[in-house]
């Protein structure tokens, strides 16, 4: 079946005409001058894999606060308050200061914190909404404080305020997102995240053996891959 | 009414005459009346009814007094001349001719049956030519046969292997631009006989076939006379001219792994793979059909070994010489009651095994072009051989008699048989034969000095049609021992097992390998999504630019930031939007460039591993929305689809659409897949439902799915950094729109599209790019995703078509 040669890039009812601007068509080709060069977008541009499965937004904040946590021991009973100072914009998204659902609470900073100092950790099952609802959880939702800087959107930061029962401030910047083409997981880390998602879909018990068989997939069939993530 | 048929002596040679009719006699009042317009003396003594009848014709006398009035009427004339006058006379009489009397012959050069073809080691041959007229696209015989390794280089360089420093020598393009094969591509591994004559007719039809030869095992016709001058060499055969024209040849040397790497670059990107060795063979050298299957699933797989791939005789070796005694074409061809004559190869390796080979790569061809999926061709030669000989079998198998060589006799007509001129020297004199029963013949020389004779029982007259078409072989049961060949042929034992088992039928193509896996599932069902036959003959074949890789693309001479892109940084943006110059080649087609430029076994082992993570992480992710609402409802609305792409969330499989389908939404659902920035949105949901649907399909590996990964991100990276931030702002869900048409290259590399394919590909993907914010919040954000994989599945398979 044939199509236009110029579906991308006609000048009248061409897809970049369409669906961007005027100009967007002489950029592509701009850009694609370098299609196919080394090092190759995959390494240049990158993947950010989400280290967390709620919106990025609470990323950074929930990264420093595992960091505290396992740095000075603490937990949820330890902390009085927590302020939260992101980058202009970089709070938008989370719109639910009082989330009662799983779903409602992966756009909840004050969620993401609780959950981070109450568990160690933010997992699938952190959002179910049983978990959500837990009296602690809810307990310390108004303890947080989420406030945008109004200087620039970039970078993107979130500085960490914690204020301790015990009179104490610890306070922490973090700019990077780990997980980001910058500063990717590790395998290990990543396979941390796997192993939660497999856990939740019923196949935890086959992470390790299935990821070896995908880091080694190199002169493997595919469908014999995919075969070993069942028993 | 039986007639009267029999080879007769005239002044330069012999003529052929049947002289009263098939299934009649009503030829012989034409002959009379012929005779008698020359005044042939004693043409009186052949009128009368009784010429119509057979037993009076049989009889010796008057087969003596036939010949009394017709031998001095021959021998003074020529064949031509008796040819040219019996047609007048509508007397079905013809020459004996040999091959100097078929040249000069008017009819075939009105026809122009020979052509002109640059022959063995250079200068003119004639040679035949097409053997049937096609009005539209003619066969053309006009590229000679190549000579030994001729076309290594250009191959090679076409290749891209080694990728720089070789000069190359560019294909026949406007040779190939308009016959029916053009554009199919043939590795060819035949040698000998039977196997380079399927591929040549191939090849006279406009496909390009590469002759993959051994400088050190050298074809052997290549070494068969008759030669140029008589001189023995590798490239002055007339007999390999003849049975490789319009071929190019490339010698590899498959002892070495380097050299399998090649041949299995050229298996990559052709329709059809081809050979004549005994079973084995090939996957000795890595290039079984099992290899070639993985390599590239769409290859029609014609192996055309002896007894074929399965048996208990599957392992001996045997040429067309051979096969024609094994299978009874020997022990019919001959005098009754002399050692068998054969027929030299020219049955086995010249008509019904290249016959029947190349009609079963075409039906295979056009079952791949509706499908997308080869098959195994596994032609036994000695199965179309018996086919030639139907007639014999089913006497065997009805009647429970061996037939038994006619020599130049007929079943039904006498006599009829070849004689000896007159004025030669040495055979019998008497135009009559003396031996047999008065239907068969004598040779021109040394006639049967101990003649079976066997007497039937005359034939009343006037036999039922019906009845004699049933009992119309050899009447007379052979005296002595039947079918009894040479000593150690096997002929009988063989013949008696094949019609047990397969009695009438011929089914010399199986198309799938017994115990195979490939094909009979997952291939076949690969087919649902990827409809499209033509393999990458029009693939520009360059050698790698993996991510990571210095190399750059040389397509088209256009390279990355060359003049071109700065003369188009000059332009103002046209109001119109039009970016390109014209002539230059559009986006779509700088794509498609690319897309068949990267070679996926140069991929780089961080490449791999890169996309092992993001797979690990898609899947995983979509394995942890198992159950989710979205899942149940794609799993319901997929259920009683089968075919060979898993079902990530979940244990089922589907076909590549519908798991392309449930797999995106599924792992889309959780909004926990991975992220990339230019794109604002999601790679890798967009890119590997799709890709893994199809990778499962064709048998790919990690390292392919691999590379077809890289490439569809390149895509999505380039086109989103020239409009994803225009495109998101505008409402556009740019994971289901950018990451489509990144999706689209991606699956057209991974299954081998050539370059204006994927362009077409490309623009039938604009044509799905659909997905918007709007729909964010809703079930429909995952089935955009979805959706996504599927339009790229769809835009591939059909870009192939038509």
């Amino acid at each position: 079946m044939t199509a236009a040669p110029e579906a991308l890039d006609g000048g009248t009812g061409g897809f970049l005409r369409l669906y961007s601007t005027p100009d967007a068509a002489a950029s592509l080709h701009d850009e694609l001058a370098s299609l196919g060069q080394a090092p190759g977008e995959l390494v240049a541009s990158g993947i950010d894999v989400k280290k967390y499965p709620l919106c990025y937004a609470t990323h950074r904040t929930i990264d420093t606060l595992l960091d505290l946590r396992g740095e000075l021991g603490l937990t949820l009973a330890d902390v009085e308050r927590v302020e939260v100072r992101a980058n202009r914009g970089g709070l938008a998204p989370l719109l639910h200061d009082r989330p009662s659902t799983g779903l409602q609470a992966k756009f909840s900073m004050q969620f993401a914190v609780a959950a981070a100092l109450l568990d160690g950790e933010v997992k699938l099952r952190s959002f179910d909404d049983e978990q959500v609802r837990r009296p602690q959880i809810q307990q310390f939702l108004p303890r947080v404080t989420p406030t945008e800087d109004d200087g620039p959107a970039f970078p993107r930061f979130a500085e960490v305020t914690v204020h301790l029962t015990d009179g104490r401030t610890v306070h922490r910047r973090t700019e990077v997102l780990r997980g980001s083409a910058e500063t990717p997981l590790t395998d290990d880390e990543l396979l941390e995240k796997v192993a939660d998602c497999f856990g939740r879909g019923g196949l935890g018990v086959r992470t390790s053996t299935f990821a070896d068989a995908v880091f080694g997939w190199a002169d493997q069939p595919v469908r014999s891959v995919l075969a070993r993530r069942l028993p | 009414m039986a007639g009267r048929c029999r080879g007769l002596p005239c002044a330069d040679g012999y003529v052929y005459l049947l002289a009263g009719g098939i299934g009649g006699n009503r030829f012989w009042p034409n002959l009379v009346a012929w005779l008698d317009s020359e005044s042939t003396p004693r043409v009186d003594e052949l009128r009368g009814e009784q010429w119509g009848e057979r037993e009076f014709v049989e009889a010796e006398e008057n087969r003596d007094l036939f010949a009394a009035v017709f031998q001095p009427f021959a021998e003074r004339r020529t064949k031509a001349e008796l040819y040219r006058d019996a047609q007048k006379w509508r007397v079905p009489l013809c020459p004996v001719s040999k091959p100097s009397d078929i040249l000069q012959s008017a009819q075939l050069r009105h026809r122009g049956y020979f052509v002109s073809v640059e022959g063995p080691d250079g200068g003119p041959a004639v040679m035949p030519g097409a053997p049937y007229a096609l009005s539209g696209t003619p066969w053309r015989s006009t590229g000679r046969a190549p000579r030994l390794g001729e076309h290594s280089v250009g191959i090679v360089h076409e290749l891209g292997y080694p990728p720089s420093g070789w000069p190359g020598c560019g294909r026949r393009g406007d040779l190939m631009g308009r016959l029916p094969l053009s554009g199919i591509r043939i590795a060819d591994f035949t040698w000998v006989g039977a196997g380079s004559y399927t591929t040549k007719m191939l090849a006279d039809h406009g496909a390009d076939v590469i002759k993959i030869e051994s400088s050190a095992k050298i074809d052997g016709i290549r070494l068969s006379a008759p030669f140029k001058d008589g001189v023995k060499g590798v490239n002055r055969s007339g007999y390999f001219a003849d049975r490789n024209t319009s071929k190019r040849s490339i010698t590899i040397d498959l002892r070495t792994e380097e050299g399998r790497a090649l041949a299995r670059r050229i298996v990559a990107t052709s329709d059809v793979v081809a050979n004549n060795f005994t079973p084995g063979t090939m996957a000795r050298f890595g290039l079984g059909y099992d290899d070639v299957r993985e390599i590239n699933p769409r290859a029609v797989y014609l192996a055309m070994s002896m007894s074929g791939d399965s048996g208990p005789e599957r392992d001996f070796l045997g040429y067309g010489l051979t096969i024609g005694a094994l299978v009874g074409m020997h022990h019919l061809s001959g005098l009754p009651g002399h050692e068998p004559a054969g027929t030299g190869t020219n049955y086995p390796d010249h008509i019904p095994n290249p016959c029947h080979s190349a009609f079963a790569v075409l039906a295979a061809l056009r079952h791949a072009r509706r499908t997308g999926r080869g098959q195994y061709l596994d032609i036994a030669q000695t199965e179309p051989t018996i086919a030639v000989l139907g007639a014999a079998f089913l006497e065997a198998t009805v009647n429970g008699r061996d037939p038994q060589p006619l020599g130049n006799g007929h079943l039904r007509h006498a006599p009829h048989g070849v004689y000896r001129c007159a004025g030669r020297t040495g055979g019998s004199r008497s135009p009559w034969p003396r031996t047999g029963s008065g239907r068969r013949c004598v040779p021109s020389s040394g006639c049967p000095t101990t003649p079976a004779r066997p007497s039937g029982p005359p034939r009343p007259p006037g036999t039922a049609t019906v009845t004699r078409s049933t009992s119309c072989w050899p009447r007379r049961p052979p005296t002595g021992t039947p079918a009894s060949c040479s000593p150690g042929c096997r002929r009988p034992g063989f013949l008696r097992e094949w019609c047990r088992t397969r009695p009438t039928s011929w089914s010399g193509i199986r198309t799938c390998r017994p115990g195979g896996t490939g094909c009979g599932s997952s291939t076949r069902r690969w087919g649902d999504a990827v409809q499209r036959a033509a393999v990458p003959a029009d693939r520009h074949a360059g050698h790698a630019h993996p991510p990571g890789s210095d190399a750059r693309p040389a397509h088209r001479g256009d390279l990355p930031g060359g003049p071109r892109a700065r003369r188009r940084r000059d332009r103002p943006a046209a109001g119109r939007g039009g970016a390109r110059m014209t002539g230059a080649p559009t986006a779509s087609e700088r794509i498609a460039d690319f897309v068949v430029t990267v070679d996926p076994a140069a991929t780089a082992e961080e490449t791999v591993h890169a996309v092992a993570r993001a797979f690990l992480d898609t899947f995983a992710v979509a394995v942890a929305a198992s159950g989710d609402p979205v899942d149940a409802v794609l799993r319901g609305y997929a259920t009683g689809s089968t075919g060979p792409a898993s079902l990530w969330a979940g244990t089922g499989t589907a076909t590549t659409e519908h798991a392309a389908l449930v797999n995106g939404a599924v792992g889309h659902v959780l909004d926990y897949d991975d992220v990339n920035s230019p794109m604002r949105g999601h790679p890798s949901i967009a890119l590997l439902p799709p890709l893994v649907a199809a990778a499962e399909a064709i048998g790919a590996d990690g390292r392919r799915l691999s590379a077809a990964y890289a490439v569809g991100f390149e895509v999505i990276v380039k086109l989103s950094r020239a409009c994803a931030l225009d495109h998101y702002a505008r409402g556009w869900h740019s994971t289901t729109t950018i990451g489509l048409l990144g999706a689209t290259a991606a699956v057209a590399h991974l299954t081998g599209l050539p370059r204006d394919a994927v362009r077409d590909a490309l623009g039938l993907s604009v044509a799905q790019a659909a997905g918007t914010r709007q729909n964010f919040g809703t079930m429909a954000k995952s089935f955009q995703a979805g959706a996504c994989g599927v339009a790229a599945l769809r835009s591939v398979a059909l870009a192939g078509e038509g």
